[in-house]
């Protein structure tokens, strides 16, 4: 009876975080799921951080009505676009939240912060006991290089050291970006910037 | 997909073995001090904040941070042959462990048998309840940094 209503009370208190700007997650949406575990200290090797092509960073014709300078976030297609202006937008591949896990809004960047520190969740500590509970910042952080804080939320936008994860369903609701990219973001994005997380596949 | 990217690890693979640097002479470093630490069995059952850091300057606000994870702590307990129950990298159930001393007054924590084996931890400081510890094993060391414990409760 405790866990079933631990239980309510996390998805209650989920959805409270999100629903105040945010609406219903389109159904029936194809994803597809990577089952992999954080792995907390794994520093990626170069040949690992080299996306395929389509998800490099790259300028790409994108109509939008959205100022230049907004982010866009398209779940479904795990891209992240930076509006340009003039139909143009430079996109980015990026992983994204699980089933169950993802969202669409509006938010803006409330803050930036270069190698983030880490706190596992208390789930992953009752796995892994002999995790520490905080781990500095580093290379090996599971946050990667950089962090944007989304809004007054949990989520965020960062980087990661499971570079294979980019183009899947796997985070919490957070995007994340290969650490190279991420940095380039980060140098690009102020805070304040507005951000749109959309579901819907581009038209 | 799979193919471009082995296509592009193969490119960056080449690209690679193009680029050459010149070799540095190196003068030998001088030996790394051993650090004095006293730290008997009986120091370590307890409730303890865990925090890991990797660079020095991050040193001070990991053991801020450890000490603010006592709300979930690492929990040590007496084992039964005399040592102490502590998980080993990557274990999730903990084995008995024990403080070992080297011939150079190093101190470890680790499984019986000689110190300074792959699966013990260096304990590179033990003062006012906070004990700093590395892993011997340096993918392990690289993967979790120095780990951090401040005992619960501690002053």
């Amino acid at each position: 009876m405790d866990k079933w209503i631990k239980t309510l009370a996390r998805l209650l208190g989920r959805a409270l975080t999100v629903a105040f700007a945010l609406t219903v997650p389109a159904l029936a949406i194809e994803s597809e799921e990577l089952q992999i575990a954080e792995q907390p200290g794994y520093v990626p090797t170069p040949e690992e951080e080299m996306l395929p092509a389509e998800y490099r960073p790259q300028m790409v014709f994108f109509r939008s009505t959205e100022p230049p300078g907004t982010v866009v976030v398209h779940t479904q297609e795990r891209f992240l676009y930076i509006v340009q202006g003039n139909d143009r937008a430079i996109r980015y591949g990026v992983g994204v939240g699980r089933d169950g896990f993802q969202w669409q809004g509006l938010l803006k960047i409330t803050r930036k912060q270069e190698w983030p520190d880490w706190r596992p969740p208390p789930e992953m500590i009752e796995r892994q006991p002999y995790l520490p509970r905080f781990m500095a910042g580093g290379p090996g952080n599971p946050l990667g290089a950089r962090a944007l804080y989304l809004g007054d939320t949990v989520y965020r936008i960062h980087g990661t050291n499971q570079p294979k994860t980019i183009g899947y369903a796997v985070s919490s609701g957070c995007f994340r970006l290969v650490n190279r990219d991420v940095i380039d973001l980060y140098e690009r994005i102020p805070v304040g910037t507005k951000v749109v997380v959309r579901q819907a596949p581009a038209l | 997909m799979r193919i471009k990217r082995l296509a592009g690890v193969a490119l960056i693979l080449v690209v690679a073995a193009c680029r050459s640097g010149g070799v540095t002479p190196t003068a030998t470093p001088p030996p790394a001090a051993i650090p004095i630490v006293t730290l008997a069995v009986t120091d370590l059952p307890g409730r303890w904040g865990l925090a890991s850091y990797r660079v020095e300057a991050d040193r001070a606000r990991t053991e801020t941070e450890a000490k603010s994870a006592c709300s979930n702590p690492y929990n040590i307990e007496a084992g039964a042959n005399g040592g102490v129950m502590m998980h080993l990298a990557d274990q999730s159930t903990p084995s008995e462990v024990f403080v070992k001393n080297d011939s150079s007054g190093r101190v470890f924590i680790g499984p019986a048998g000689p110190p300074a084996v792959q699966q013990d931890r260096q304990v590179m400081s033990f003062e006012s309840s906070v004990l700093v510890a590395e892993w011997l094993d340096p993918g392990v060391r690289e993967r979790f940094g120095t780990m951090v414990f401040v005992r619960c409760g501690a002053a």
